[in-house]
């Protein structure tokens, strides 16, 4: 199972004669819950039982909420007493091209953050790993996190520190190469790219470690054998790192996907410094429904959009999950769900 | 314990090989050294901002040694320290014991939900999964909260939000379903129960991804402002960057109000930020240098014979 | 729990700041809080939310109005500070799970005026203030109290305070004085005009080593007052001279244009930085002494000495719009009563004494007399800090925010400099020019999809506009065009169709 490179299990590996685990179905009957594994079944539950009342209580139970979105809300007038108004409410979402253009901007921005923010986590997750045993290691991993501390608003003074058109760090660099100086806040251009080494910046600790910890996972023999084989470090990574870790970079990446409709608020609002001759790159819909909001403060055009953002992520996933599903060995599930 | 460079070393032997494989080592610490360095600094220019006047600091920008030393931000934080050491103690709590509690309800869940033979693992994943995405909004939660569980202004409030976050689960549970199966049903030959193989074998062996998620949702309590902020009253349990959140919010605020007769003085409000976040960051840093190494130990493979 | 012993102050001298220590009352004040908690505890008490940093010394203040209240018109009151950061949420959200309390801050800027209308958070008033408030409802116009109606009642009574805010620039005094320019500032009447003087102030600016520009921002010359509208809601306006209230669209105007122009020559002239990113970094640039002007702010009488106290500097101010007086200009702080509360009559009764009683208003605002401040010139309403503290913070309760309470005409001044503003302020108010639309309020119901569209565009187009970046030949048309596709026109035409519906029911 080790050796399985990324080719074979695209190609739809299944194996008869592994033994399938039993799907997962509904209530089984009253014969299953006697048997050797129902009762485990039974202990399971009871394991599961804290996390799941508490998910019931706090998530399901207030769940009611998600109809806001289709009515004109009235709070003394209750949730069922408010006008119905259907699909009113998301009408903003898409009146303008500037709805549009931030929805384009959501998805193209967020999936680039969450290919590069992977392979790059990945990356930085492997540097850690090859030289884990050396004390500095600890001291790289902390750095690395520091930035998670730092407030979208305190980064934006470093960010405006660096990019100011006239007294800013890397005007100052050019001007002394003899360079003309970038106007770099009214030059949408150029932010996909400043917002992805910010974000990146960000993130990179949190996100190498869900990675590191997987890789901390697999035992050293593997490669002990392989190295014996004559593998060099990139075919290590390939053939074994890169495999087992896979279940996570699929989760990972399925699990971003439902939140592609989503746009880290302060990122794009606080680092551009809600610059409006930037928005062609940077608008995105988190940043169009706050300005379009601000002034109403509609509660029922704001859970409009947050249920728009849901449903297609929610979409995507279902839909996604279904592909792994296809193309996964039953011995090694990727799946969600 | 056997170490992957112990391993290496013990197998090659040529010299050439051995350059080889300085000059990698040598790389990796360089890169690395440069990205740490790319996170460092920019927090030595905060700690630098934080003790620079705040007119030296918009006339000079920022630098790396205060251009013109200054404690003025954290004389206005610690008008009270009282109320900056409790709230470092309210967040310490809520911090520690919201971690352990979270740790404990997710990890039972997500190794439920990781293991092949049980019945609900589908369906009881799409319910984890739905709440990842569709919530109820703001309202039905302060009613919840304050209506019917009644636990505005306690520290229940700040507890309970994080207990158990979809995401962690699901990552949980992939960490789970990666362990070998042969090592629990080892144990479940011995006869140990379904609890035991949970606590004594699976645990240990998920270590490392366990001090992750601890890691995620001891950061998310140690930087929770918004559960005050609906639902903490009184300010004996202000957490720390609520804290700082109302300092800041409250100096802003009045430097707005233009109202004749009053004389408002400098309030240095970019500093203040800056020393903000390195109150903020600081012990929290430390204490991750420190306890990291304890969180990972013991975890360095070969183990799983 | 809000406003008991354990509340931090995050107010300090008369500036303000982070808390004084906790536990600051006497223990004298604290028997003398049981015994008139005992005389109290019959009566209704009224909760008062609204924002600010807890004082720690409040509930002695609280006790004294409560005593006062009691006599008067037979209640308590209960003083519930959230802090700034947190009032617009927390009220948000004890108004939708309707939590009981009586009395709260309202304004179209924090917890939403129009909204709790909207909403029926708060109660109905209009027919309560007459009867239950003669001093109060007499103080101010009926024109004025219209400006508080929403859909044909009032929801909260409005605070009498700086109703006119005229613009006009400011400059160092400093420069002003080495460019010898004084009467030239002083004598200005329009924005044009200003050309010269800038120039000048580029000159000197250039020769000088602090200094680097002329201005930060050049936007605020393009606020729709400067040029004689009412801005009604957003770029809908209402030119103030219009009697008949045609509502135009304020980037469609000639002076629009004319300002457009006149903003992108004193940017291409260099006058202020090229760079979007540099709005809203004012304040601490003009602290830091790095320019010298402010082409555009509110003029106000003791504007003056209020901005050298928070700047620093020295500053001379010319007013150049015409003041005008509107519906957003008076409703700018309003206090309502909650629609749950059991005690409306009392609330409404609360509203008088606070608005029409300088006793009882200034103890709410200051303290307690001999405890929290002292006259220093009763003649001129003029008072110190109690005691030997060195400023009003130190004295356990200064909130600062006279205008949030009620009438600040009859608050007292805390600095000599200042003696005799409110005069002047209420003069102002009263010479100020009434928008034909004056009492006029928007209802976006109808339209609330394309309001949110073209808040969403506005910016985008508008900013450069107004800052400079952008030649208003061009942007001006594609601005015009963008709104037009975000549905303005649907806006302005409902607008239309209410402003006539309002002016044939006033008339």
């Amino acid at each position: 199972m080790i050796s399985m490179t990324p080719i074979e299990m695209k190609a739809g590996y299944t194996d008869a004669a592994l033994a399938v685990p039993p799907r997962s179905g509904w209530l089984p009957g009253l014969k299953f819950w006697r048997s050797q594994r129902g009762k485990r079944n039974l202990t399971w539950l009871l394991m599961a039982l804290p996390a799941v009342i508490w998910v019931f209580v706090f998530k399901y139970l207030t769940l009611f909420g998600v109809w806001i979105a289709f009515t004109d809300f009235k709070v003394r007038r209750g949730l069922f007493g408010s006008e119905f108004v259907g699909l009113a409410n998301f009408e903003f979402l898409f009146s303008t091209d500037t709805a549009l253009r931030a929805t384009r901007n959501t998805i193209l921005l967020n999936l680039m953050f969450i290919t590069v923010g992977v392979i790059f986590a990945l990356f930085v997750a492997w540097l850690l790993y090859e030289v884990y045993s050396s004390y500095m290691t600890r001291f790289y991993q902390t750095l690395l996190l520091l930035p998670r501390f730092i407030s979208w608003v305190v980064v934006s003074y470093f960010v405006y520190s660096f990019l100011a058109t006239e007294n800013g760090l890397i005007n100052g660099i050019l001007r002394g190469m003899g360079l003309e100086p970038i106007s770099w806040y009214s030059t949408p251009g150029y932010w996909p790219g400043i917002l992805l080494a910010v974000s990146l910046w960000a993130g990179v600790g949190m996100s190498s470690l869900i990675y590191l910890s997987g890789m901390l996972a697999i035992d050293t023999q593997l490669y002990e054998a392989a190295r014996i084989d004559g593998a060099n470090k990139w075919q290590l990574f390939h053939y074994i790192t890169f495999p087992m870790i896979l279940p996570l970079v699929v989760i990972n990446l399925l699990l971003s996907l439902a939140y592609i409709m989503n746009a880290d608020f302060g990122l794009f609002f606080q680092v551009t410094r809600d610059t409006s001759m930037l928005y062609p790159t940077t608008d995105v819909l988190d940043t169009y429904i706050y300005r379009s909001l601000i002034v109403t403060r509609d509660v029922s055009m704001a859970a409009a959009a947050q249920f728009y953002q849901s449903v297609i992520g929610f979409v995507l996933v279902i839909f996604f999950n279904w592909v792994v599903r296809r193309i996964e060995r039953a011995d090694e599930p990727l799946a969600l769900f | 314990m056997t170490t992957y460079t112990q391993t290496i070393r013990a197998q090659k032997r040529e010299d050439t090989d051995r350059l080889m494989n300085l000059i990698g080592r040598i790389s990796v610490h360089l890169t690395l050294t440069i990205l740490a360095l790319c996170c460092l600094v920019p927090l030595l220019m905060i700690l630098s901002a934080s003790f620079t006047d705040e007119i030296a600091l918009t006339r000079n920008g920022y630098t790396l040694i205060p251009s013109e030393f200054s404690t003025a931000a954290y004389e206005l934080i610690f008008r009270s320290p009282t109320a900056i050491l409790r709230a470092y103690a309210v967040t310490i709590f809520t911090t520690v014991v919201g971690t352990i509690i979270a740790l404990t309800l997710m990890s039972m869940l997500a190794y439920v939900l990781s293991r092949p033979d049980f019945v609900f693992r589908k369906p009881l994943s799409f319910f984890v999964f739905f709440t990842m995405l569709f919530n109820g909004g703001i309202v039905p939660y302060y009613i919840l909260m304050t209506q019917y569980l009644r636990v505005q202004d306690t520290v229940f409030a700040l507890l309970l939000p994080y207990f158990v976050v979809g995401f962690y689960v699901l990552i949980l549970r992939t960490y789970f379903a990666g362990l070998p199966e042969e090592l629990l049903d080892a144990a479940r030959v011995d006869g140990a129960s379904e609890w035991r193989i949970f606590w004594s074998v699976a645990i240990p062996l998920a270590k490392p991804a366990l001090a992750t998620i601890a890691l995620f949702t001891a950061l998310n309590y140690w930087n929770d402002w918004t559960t005050p902020l609906y639902f903490i009253r009184n300010a004996d349990l202000y957490p720390l960057q609520y804290l700082l959140y109302i300092i800041q919010s409250n100096a802003q605020a009045m430097q707005i109000q233009s109202s004749v007769g009053m004389n408002l003085g400098e309030v240095p409000t970019q500093t203040a930020r800056m020393a903000m976040a390195i109150l903020a960051t600081g012990p929290a840093a430390v204490f991750f240098l420190f306890f990291q190494r304890y969180l990972i130990r013991g975890v360095t493979l070969g183990a799983f014979k | 729990m809000t406003g008991r012993y354990s509340r931090r102050s995050f107010l300090k001298g008369i500036g303000l700041a982070a808390a004084a220590g906790g536990l600051s009352l006497s223990g004298l004040s604290g028997i003398k809080r049981a015994a008139a908690a005992r005389r109290f505890q019959d009566l209704p008490r009224l909760i008062y939310i609204f924002p600010g940093g807890a004082q720690p010394d409040v509930a002695t203040v609280q006790d004294a109005l409560s005593e006062y209240m009691a006599e008067r018109i037979g209640a308590t009151i209960e003083l519930r500070a959230i802090d700034w950061g947190a009032f617009n949420d927390q009220i948000g959200l004890i108004n939708a799970s309707a939590e009981n309390y009586d009395l709260a801050f309202t304004a179209p800027w924090t917890n939403n005026y129009y909204s709790n209308v909207d909403q029926e958070y708060l109660a109905p008033i209009g027919d309560l203030l007459p009867q239950l408030a003669p001093n109060y409802w007499a103080s101010m116009t009926p024109e004025t109290w219209e400006a508080a109606r929403v859909g044909g009642d009032i929801y909260a009574g409005i605070n009498q305070q700086t109703f006119v805010k005229p613009f006009g620039p400011y400059i160092r005094a400093d420069v002003l004085e080495a460019i010898g320019a004084a009467a030239d500032f002083n004598g200005l009447s329009s924005y044009d005009a200003m050309s010269p003087i800038l120039a000048a102030v580029k000159e000197y600016v250039d020769n000088d080593d602090t200094l680097t520009h002329v201005t930060y921002y050049l936007d605020t010359i393009m606020v729709a007052e400067n040029w004689g509208f009412d801005p009604v809601d957003g770029l809908l306006v209402v030119k103030s001279t219009d009697a008949s209230a045609q509502v135009q669209i304020f980037s469609e105007t000639d002076e629009f244009r004319q300002g457009a122009e006149l903003v992108r020559s004193w940017l291409e002239a260099g006058y202020a930085p090229n760079d979007p990113a540099t709005l809203g970094s004012g304040d601490e640039a003009w602290a830091a002494g790095l320019f010298a002007m402010r082409v555009s702010d509110i003029v106000k009488p003791g504007g003056n000495a209020e901005a050298e106290s928070r700047w620093g500097v020295p500053v001379a101010s010319k007013a150049i719009a015409e003041p005008l007086l509107t519906t957003g200009s008076v409703t700018a702080t309003l206090n309502g009563v909650s629609s749950v509360s059991a005690n409306r009559e009392l609330a409404v009764q609360f509203l008088e004494l606070v608005n029409s009683d300088p006793v009882f208003y200034n103890t709410l605002c200051k303290g307690v007399q001999g405890v929290h401040w002292d006259w220093a010139d009763e003649a001129q309403q003029l008072i110190k800090p109690a005691g030997d503290a060195a400023s009003f913070g130190d004295t356990g309760y200064a909130p600062n925010t006279d205008w949030m309470y009620g009438n600040v005409f009859n608050s007292y001044y805390t600095d000599p400099t200042q003696v005799g503003a409110w005069p002047e302020t209420a003069a102002l108010n009263r010479s100020a020019r009434p928008s034909p639309v004056l009492g006029f309020t928007f209802d976006r119901a109808a339209v609330d999809t394309e309001v949110a569209s073209v808040a969403a565009v506005v910016d985008e187009f508008a900013n450069p506009i107004r800052g400079g970046f952008a030649d208003p030949a061009t942007a001006i048309p594609a601005l015009n065009e963008a709104l037009q596709a975000a549905g303005i026109g649907a806006i302005r035409d409902e607008m239309q169709r209410q402003v006539d519906e309002w002016l044939a029911a006033k008339a």
